[in-house]
Parts: structure tokens; sequence; C-alpha cells
């Protein structure tokens, strides 16, 4: 055979195998598609909360402020020769870590003795304890402008779902309850979200009207002290929908210097003012917390 | 060695000499104050811009590598707002006001340190001579909010921070007679205020940047309950 007659069908094979390997073109089956779902409405729709699970309550004290805050801090160290400035440095970076881990860990059991009388208390309650169908309710009845329920079921809502996360902060003189609840609010169509893509996540930090007398929390075999948990839950998350749906009035473009009462003294922090009543303070912290705080100043 | 004896008295004598007298504080004298036929002026000294210092950080080696090591703090100390200290003028104006006095409002800033120097006035009088003002602000005693140095300060040891940063405002809130340069109130500031929990919270700083409004309210509250308190209201 001639080598001119094996060209042609070697061309002819290379282009059988250069079809064979581009990708076939494939007819999108409509049904398998990803689809882009309508965005949802904010307001007149549906939220599901996820409950709570049987999980033990995270309650701390609050601790307390340094008493060496106000005290300029320092350390001299011996100068003669670099090698015994590093020394030392090291030396008393060391001592220094082992002190103020020591430090911390002590002003931690310290806060938390704030909790003695309140264990038996938390040690009976889980935190699904905290959240049920008729708390949602009462919130839903407060507006017009969104419904509020509880997930019942593992199927995912077709409106928001909403998640969260709380802990409980009691206060130095034991007489206000914080609630710091993590809270976030993803499309309920989305079975996968991922955390940092939520459209609203937000730490919400509510506090509780402080009490007159600290064994009101004990009376009727802590009743109040439940209510407050409940109630504090429930309204960090009406709080949290609330500003997510848009209803909140936007917060000031500046911070500014914002005055309420802590442990019975006045508590100075900078945040972006959001609304101040007679009633409460709502803010948004430096570190982008949602705080509300309650007032007892003359209304009307 | 009697003249190094003479040497080292010398030595020592011109130290002594350099030091600046400490002035002690002075309670304010209300009766000064809230004299019908005395006029008082409130004023600021030019505000500082705030700003992060790094004392022990002396030579130029490390007070570049400390302000490299402290860049980010120092660009956001910069931004924090001294219109706290503006205000505090304006709520001092107030709060006389609804004692019954009527001071005199001096709108622009002194410039305290461009005044010339008092001579060996002693303690208890101005270092600084304010009777330039009499005449111009047509005051007798002239109540200044004198901030000297705000933002945030880090004490290092030549390369090494000694501590972590802590909020300070310092200064001094004064009474003075503009003419006799005698000081009827002297309230030393000298604050500092470590963060509450984590400091080094890069770019904004939060706790830092609260301590030092803090640290601002602590000057509006001392200020405020130094004034004298309204008289009590008859019931008749």
């Amino acid at each position: 055979m001639k080598t001119g007659a094996i060209i042609p069908p070697l061309i002819a094979l290379f282009f059988v195998v250069l079809t064979g390997c581009s990708t076939p073109k494939v007819v999108e089956d409509a049904a398998s598609a990803p689809v882009a779902l309508p965005p949802l409405a904010k307001r007149q729709v549906s939220y599901r909360v996820a409950p709570l699970g049987q999980t033990d309550l995270v309650f701390i004290g609050q601790p307390r402020s340094s008493d060496a805050r106000s005290t300029p801090a320092g350390m001299a160290y011996p100068g003669g020769d670099p090698f015994s400035f590093l020394a030392a440095i090291a030396v008393h970076a060391a001592i220094q870590g082992s002190v103020t881990s020591a430090a911390e860990q002590a002003q931690i059991e310290a806060a938390n003795k704030v909790l003695t009388p309140f264990k038996e208390l938390i040690d009976g309650l889980y935190q699904a304890d905290l959240l049920s169908a008729n708390q949602l309710a009462g919130i839903s009845e407060k507006t017009d402008d969104f419904e509020v329920g509880l997930l019942e079921d593992d199927r995912l809502p077709t409106g928001w779902l909403v998640q969260l996360n709380p802990m409980f902060v009691m206060s130095r003189s034991s007489d206000a309850i914080t609630a710091v609840v993590t809270l976030a609010i993803n499309d309920g169509r989305i079975r996968e979200i991922e955390a940092s893509a939520a459209p609203y996540q937000k730490v919400i930090a509510i506090q509780s009207q402080p009490v007159a007398n600290t064994q009101e929390w004990l009376k009727e075999e802590g009743a109040k002290f439940t209510d407050t948990l409940q109630h504090l839950v429930s309204a960090a998350i009406e709080l949290g929908i609330n500003q997510f749906a848009g209803l909140l009035p936007p917060k000031e473009e500046a911070s500014s210097t914002l005055r309420y009462l802590e442990n019975g003294e006045k508590k100075i922090e900078r945040g972006y003012l959001i609304s101040e009543s007679c009633s409460a303070l709502i803010f948004e912290s430096l570190r982008g917390e949602l705080k509300w705080i309650p007032k007892n100043g003359p209304c009307g | 060695m009697k003249i190094k004896t003479l040497l080292l008295i010398t030595f020592l004598a011109a130290l002594v000499g350099c030091a600046a007298p400490l002035q002690y504080p002075i309670k304010l004298d209300t009766t000064t104050l809230m004299s019908p036929d005395i006029r008082v002026g409130v004023a600021t000294s030019v505000l500082p811009q705030p700003s992060l210092m790094l004392p022990g950080a002396d030579c130029l080696l490390c007070m570049a590598v400390a302000a490299s090591a402290n860049s980010t703090l120092s660009t956001h100390t910069k931004t924090l707002s001294t219109a706290e200290i503006e205000a505090l003028k304006g709520e001092v104006i107030e709060t006389l006001k609804a004692r019954g006095k009527a001071p005199v409002v001096v709108a622009d800033p002194i410039a305290v340190v461009k005044l010339p120097k008092t001579k060996k006035l002693g303690e208890g009088f101005s270092r600084r001579d304010f009777s330039s003002l009499a005449e111009q602000l047509q005051v007798d005693q002239l109540l200044v909010i004198d901030i000297t140095q705000v933002g945030m300060t880090r004490p290092y040891a030549a390369y090494v921070p000694r501590a972590s940063p802590q909020a300070r405002v310092s200064g001094a809130v004064y009474m003075v007679d503009v003419r006799t340069n005698a000081f009827s109130w002297y309230m030393p500031v000298d604050y500092h205020l470590s963060a509450e929990g984590e400091w080094d919270e890069p770019p904004e700083y939060p706790a830092l940047t609260n301590s030092y409004y803090q640290l601002l309210e602590k000057l509006r509250d001392e200020v405020l309950a130094a004034l004298p308190v309204k008289p009590k209201e008859t019931g008749e």
C-alpha cells in the first residue's frame, strides 16, 4: 500500500476521534435545571422559628469590670544588656500569661457566684422550655406585618426560617437578666445555606426590667424567673424580625454616647442609636450587636 | 573635691529648677463663681487631635517600630471625636444659667499654650498669663476646660510594649482670675482606662473606643458635679 493512500483514512480517523472527544451537547432538562427562586418578601409573610433543643441553659454571672482598668499598667525591664533585657521580657510574659489566665478563671468563678440562689431553677429548665407556640402567637397578635409560628416538623418552611441560640447573663446585683441571643433568618426554601450567607444574622442583647427585690425571682417556684427568660427569648425574636423586615428605624449614621442604668448605676456605651423612648433604648453597639435596654422614664 | 561637690550641688539645683511645680487640686470657690458682681467666662482651650502616645519608645528606631506595630490603632484613634468636650462647655453654661448665673460664652477656643508665661507666682497661680484676655473677653474669672491630651496611650520599653493600650484624657479644668492669675478652682484631669475585655479588635477597637468615651463621660460628670447645686425652692 502506498503511503499516500493511508493518509486520507488517518485524517478521517483523527476527525472521528476529535468528534468523539468533544463534549456532547446536552439538551437541558427543564426539570433538573436550578430554579431561580423569586425573592421572599419580608412583610406579609410567615416566619417559622426552629424549636430550641432539650439542652441545658447557658447561664453566667456578669463579669465584674476589672478594678485595675484605670491603673496605668507597666513593668520596667532591666536593660543592662540585650540578653538580660530579652530574658526578663520572656520571663515576664510567661508569668503574666499564667497569672492572667488564672485571674480570668477566678473572675469567671467569682462572677458565677451570683447564680447560686438560682442554680436549682436553672438546672430545672431546658432551652426548649423557653419557647412555645403560644409565645410566638403573642408576637403575631401585635402586628399585621408578619406572622410567626413554631416550626412543627422537619420540613423546611416556604417562608422564612428563624434559628436562635440563647444564653443568659445575671447582673452583678441580681436585679436583671440579659438574654444574649444569636439569631439568624434564612430563606426556608433553601436547604443548605452557609452561615455567612444568611440574609440576617445578629447578636441581640435584651435586658429585663430590673426587680426591686431579688427574692422576687424565687417566688412561686421561680415563676417570674421562668417568665422573664421566656419573655426575653420572645422579645429577641420579635426585635430581630422587626429589624430584618425594616420595621425598626434605621440606625443613626454616626455613633453617640448612650447612657442607661445597669446594676442600678449609670452605664456608658458608645453605639448607633436606633430608637429611644420612655420605655426602651434600642441601639447597635460598636461590635454590631442589637441592644434593647429598658428605661423607666416618664411616658406621656 | 570641693569643686566636685560644688558641681554636684549646681547640677542638682539646676534639676530642681527645671522641674515644674505640681499644681494641687483647689476646690471650686462657689462664692466667687456665683457672685453677681463677677463676670465669669466659660471656655475651652484649643483641643488636641486625638492621638496614640507611645511613651518609652524613645530612640528613633524604637519610635519607628512602635509606630509601625500600632499603626491600625493609631489610625483609628485619629477618628475619635472631641465634640463631647465642646458640648461640655455648653452644659456648664446651661447649668450655671439654671443656677441663676449668666456666664459669658467664649465662642472661640483659647490657645492657652500660646499665652505668655507667668513668673514666680507659685502654687495656686496659673503658669500662663490670662491678663491679656480680661479686656478682650470682658470677664473677671475664666472657667477653662483645658484638655491637653486625648486618645490612647501604650507604654513601651524601647522596642517592646509593656502593657495593653489604654484610653487617656488629661489636662485640667480650672477657674482663673484673669487679672491676678490666681486659681479659684483647679481640677487636674489624668484619666486612664483599659478596655473592658479584649482590646485588640482592629480596625474599630470597640472596647478601647468605649473606654475613651467613658473617660469623656467621667470628665463631664466630675465637672458638672463640682458646680454648685440648685438651691432648694421654698414652697411659700
